[in-house]
């Protein structure tokens, strides 16, 4: 399997009022061809940092340090003006907000065109039809005259089909949706859903998707990192991480969650909230939070360590990390 | 505490806060700072150019202009405060109540009002006001806080609309609070900071608009000093004696600049729409 | 039983103004003729997608709007025909906790003033006795006596709801209306505070009307489920029936189109064709026509009602009512 994106022990910091901060401190994984990958994890994470870290988009007090390849070439090496030619091309990119992130003075087809036009050197008349094509493959009814109206006459579902039709213009080999669904009603998000399934299976692109709700990784990936604090603290393919969770954090996070075939009176909590990026523990950055906290989770920060195809930072597998 | 300290950091700001403090210690100290009675009329020396005797020299009736702009600074301030006073009390309650009922009152009557006074340019309108009301100085005040107060309601209302339909406001109707509860103490202090900053940059026009109307003969008589009324006494002599205007006029530009630099450093800690 | 709240034909319609005279040209049918009951000691949930009234419902049981039409019937009173003032001390008996912990705390206030103002409205207590509750209240959301001199700002998403649900629990209300709660927290937090809403009504009896657009969280907290959808009641029954059994087309698709957390698991999905149509310009006869996979030409012309399928179970569906869908 070829690997299209490897990131390399990832920092992103910022310049605040309260000093620099770490959002993102040392995170690894890669994305292979083809595949889907879940980056679940609550507010506060990291999670979108890392997307804006690997599309540079950071704002200007944002730092990024570490290596994140994309088809064997370090991204952070590139000018601005080459990483230009990356974005929209070959990373393509699907936000929460599908009404913020339409220009609401442009067309439609105008703005599935930019990109379009822009890397693929199409002229006007080919945009158009491909603009075209691709509404019509997201699903939108009457393309050729939604190719006409602004943002603002669609609904919030029609405007992610947009979003996506934008990020699919220039067959991008890998396109990042930030919680793509997560503005959308249920009904909408299933369909959504459903058409991001089929763009993968017909287009062979990999997707990074990231998501607070485990129901939508449980639905859309093949390998998931959940992240804690600006770190990665399990990754392992999706069934596993399902069937045989091991990070208190991911179990805890899998129990607080109630389910439609759920007959538990109590949910299970994690006590307490995540600690803020400018206040975090010695130890373990969950260790004040979890149940099973030893000694040692309290003092020293715990590795990622390789368990047999499943990753994790936790103490509590130390040994089990040695014999492998 | 940390807004005081951002404040600091915003360096006109704080030069503005200095150029008005500077302006309140010469208004309360004025007796001690002029070294003449600026009424005192010296006929031995009329129109002398500025000298270590008369920093500022003397105009046509022998005053110490110095002594004079010194003096002049109490009336400013008052203008200051009086005419922004008054355009507060008149257009934040108005602003309030319009916003918050809204209805036919506020759109037909009240807004087209404010329309109506703003298409008129600002000191056409207080001239015309108080050659209704006469001459003086109170007059003068009112006329222009008449004048000012279509800008206090329009920032007022604007505020109460965006805070009616905040969720605590919400919130505290769903509790059972009265109205006069919630305007006054959910509305009112969060709409504030908008306010101050209109009231800062309002003061700022209140100098300059009493400077003309007295400039017009409408505001201080004389023979009290306000820098306007000294502009328009000395511009027939203005070729004789340049200075009798030069200084009472840096005195309102000096003054002017102050507030609004005050008003600019306001806005940057207090909008959270300028803030970045 | 009587219940606590009676809602009756309940309608809210806002007007939509075009034109320079400010002139109405129609009306957004938010809310369309709701019937509800809510029992005491129970936890009602309204589930519905964005857009469907289901906010609006509460809010206008509630008089945050004022309704267009239909009674809110409460402690044997209207509530839709009480003066402003009469309202306004019946509110003592019905209060409401908000979906945005950040946005429904005036930012000016501590929290013991937020807490305080709720006793003061209503005259509850001496100034000693208030401290008392207020500090017993805040014990029993979760939080510590030295929270209470705090600013909103100072507290985590989470701990603000739970000052909010202090807020509403405060005046000892008999009906609290929770509008989407626990939808703008993190899963770690919500559970938290689901878990706290569920001791509560333990603890205190409460009646609660829980809306919610997430289906998980109202079956864990619910006893009876409504569904609303643009605007209407779609269907109503016991929580297990309604998982169970669910009935109108609408609550199948809604149902089914939850993701769940469990990857190997392949459902039946039944997917919606389309969007919500705009609630200004309802479809004609059942109004989710449109976009139902079972639709025959009654449902195009003729809007059914809710009737009673057996066991309490309310349907808004010509095709269920009559036995064609199974």
């Amino acid at each position: 399997m070829t690997t299209i994106l490897e990131v390399e022990q990832l920092k992103t910091r910022f310049r605040t009022d309260n000093g620099v901060v770490s959002v993102v401190d040392g995170v690894d994984f890669s994305i292979h061809a083809g595949e889907t990958l879940g980056i679940v994890g609550e507010s506060g994470c990291g999670k979108s940092v890392t997307s804006l870290s690997i599309m540079r988009l950071l704002p200007p007090n944002g730092k990024i340090e570490g290596e994140i390849r994309f088809n064997g070439k370090n991204i952070l090496d590139l000018t601005e003006k080459e990483m230009q030619s990356v974005r929209g091309n070959e990373i393509a990119m699907i936000f929460q907000e599908p009404m913020t992130s339409l220009n609401p003075l442009h067309t439609v087809g105008r703005q599935i065109e930019e990109a379009i036009i822009l890397h693929m050197k199409l002229d006007k008349a080919e945009a158009k039809k491909r603009a075209i094509s691709l509404l019509k493959a997201v699903g939108m009814p009457r393309a050729e005259e939604i190719y006409e109206e602004f943002p603002h006459q669609l609904s919030g579902g029609m405007r992610q089909r947009v979003m996506i039709a934008m990020a699919m213009g220039c067959n991008p080999k890998l396109i990042i949706a930030d919680e793509p669904t997560t503005a959308l009603d249920v009904t909408i998000q299933a369909q959504i859903l459903d058409l991001m399934r089929e763009v993968k299976e017909k287009t062979g692109t990999s997707i990074m998707l990231i998501t607070h709700d485990l129901g939508v990784v449980a639905e859309m990936c093949d390998r998931v990192i959940v992240m804690y604090a600006g770190q990665v603290v399990e990754e392992t393919d999706v069934d596993t991480l399902f069937e045989n969770p091991k990070h208190p954090y991911t179990i805890g996070l899998m129990n607080s969650i109630p389910e439609l075939d759920d007959e538990r009176e109590y949910l299970d909590t994690i006590p307490g909230t995540v600690p803020l990026p400018h206040q975090m523990p010695k130890g373990c950055r969950f260790a004040p939070r979890c149940s099973q906290a030893m000694a040692i989770c309290h003092e020293k920060p715990p590795e990622l360590l390789q368990l047999n195809g499943h990753k994790c930072r936790c103490w509590l597998y130390a040994e089990e990390g040695e014999q492998q | 505490m940390k807004t005081v300290k951002k404040f600091l950091r915003n360096g006109l700001g704080v030069i503005g806060a200095l150029i008005i403090l500077g302006l309140i210690v010469v208004a309360v100290f004025a007796n001690q700072i002029a070294p003449y009675d600026p009424n005192a009329q010296n006929y031995d020396q009329v129109l002398s150019a500025p000298s270590s005797e008369h920093l500022f020299g003397t105009d046509d009736l022998g005053r110490d202009i110095f002594s004079r702009v010194v003096f002049g600074a109490r009336i400013s301030i008052e203008a200051a405060l009086i005419s922004v006073g008054i355009a507060m009390l008149i257009g934040v309650p108005i602003g309030l109540l319009s916003g918050y009922y809204r209805g036919f009152w506020d759109e037909w009557i009240v807004m087209r009002s404010v329309d109506a006074m703003q298409a008129f340019p600002f000191l056409i309108l207080a001239l015309a006001i108080s050659a209704v009301l006469g001459a003086g100085f109170g007059n003068a005040m009112l006329a222009i806080g008449i004048g000012f107060a279509p800008a206090f309601i329009r920032i007022t209302r604007g505020q109460v609309l965006t805070l009616r339909n905040m969720e605590y406001i919400q919130a505290a109707r769903s509790v059972g609070v009265k109205d006069a509860r919630i305007l006054f103490r959910h509305i009112l202090p969060n709409a504030l900071n908008p306010i101050v900053i209109q009231a800062t940059l309002a003061m700022a026009s209140g100098i300059i608009a009493e400077a003309s109307l007295s400039y017009l003969g409408l505001g201080v008589q004389p023979p009290t000093p306000s820098w306007g009324s000294m502009l328009n006494q000395a511009q027939t002599l203005l070729s004789v004696a340049p200075y009798a205007t030069i200084y009472p006029g840096m005195a309102i530009f000096l003054v002017v600049l102050g507030f609004n630099l005050l008003g600019d450093g306001l806005q940057q800690i207090l909008d959270p729409r300028v803030r970045k | 039983m009587t219940p606590l709240l009676e809602v009756k034909g309940l309608q809210q319609y806002f007007p939509i103004k075009s034109g320079f005279l400010k002139k109405t040209t129609g009306y957004v049918k938010a809310v369309d003729g709701i019937d509800l009951k809510v029992y005491p000691g129970e936890t009602l949930g309204i589930v519905g997608e964005s857009g469907c009234g289901k906010s609006t419902t509460g809010r206008t049981i509630l008089r945050l709007l004022e309704p267009t039409a239909g009674e809110v019937w409460f402690d044997g009173k209207d509530l839709a025909k009480l003066s402003k003032e009469e309202m306004r001390r019946m509110r003592k008996d019905l209060q409401m906790i908000f979906q945005d912990p950040y946005a429904s705390l005036n930012p000016r206030m501590t929290i013991k003033q937020i807490l305080m103002e709720s006793l003061m409205v209503h005259k509850i207590g001496t100034t000693a006795e208030r401290e008392r509750i207020i500090e017993e209240i805040i014990e029993v959301v979760g939080l510590r006596k030295e929270h209470l001199n705090r600013h909103p700002h100072d507290f985590s998403g989470g701990q603000r709801q739970r000052i909010g649900i202090a807020r509403a629990l405060v005046v000892k209300p008999k009906l609290i209306i929770a509008d989407e709660p626990v939808s703008a927290l993190d899963v770690s937090i919500q559970s938290q505070v689901l878990n706290l809403l569920k001791d509560l009504k333990k603890e205190f009896n409460l009646t609660l009307m829980f809306i919610s657009h997430d289906l998980s969280v109202v079956k864990h907290l619910c006893d009876r489920i409504a569904v609303m959808y643009l605007g209407r009641v779609v269907e109503i029954a016991d929580k297990r029936t309604l998982f169970e059994n669910p009935s109108h087309p609408y609550t199948r698709a809604l149902l089914s189109a939850v993701p769940v957390a469990k990857p190997r698991q392949k459902r039946e999905r039944i997917l919606l064709q389309g969007d919500l149509p705009s609630p200004a310009n309802p479809p004609s006869g059942c109004t989710f026509h449109p976009r139902c996979p079972y639709a025959t030409e009654i449902c195009k012309t003729k809007a059914p009602s809710l009737s009673d399928i057996g066991a309490g179970q309310l349907v808004s569906c010509h095709l269920v009512q009559s036995g064609q869908l199974k």
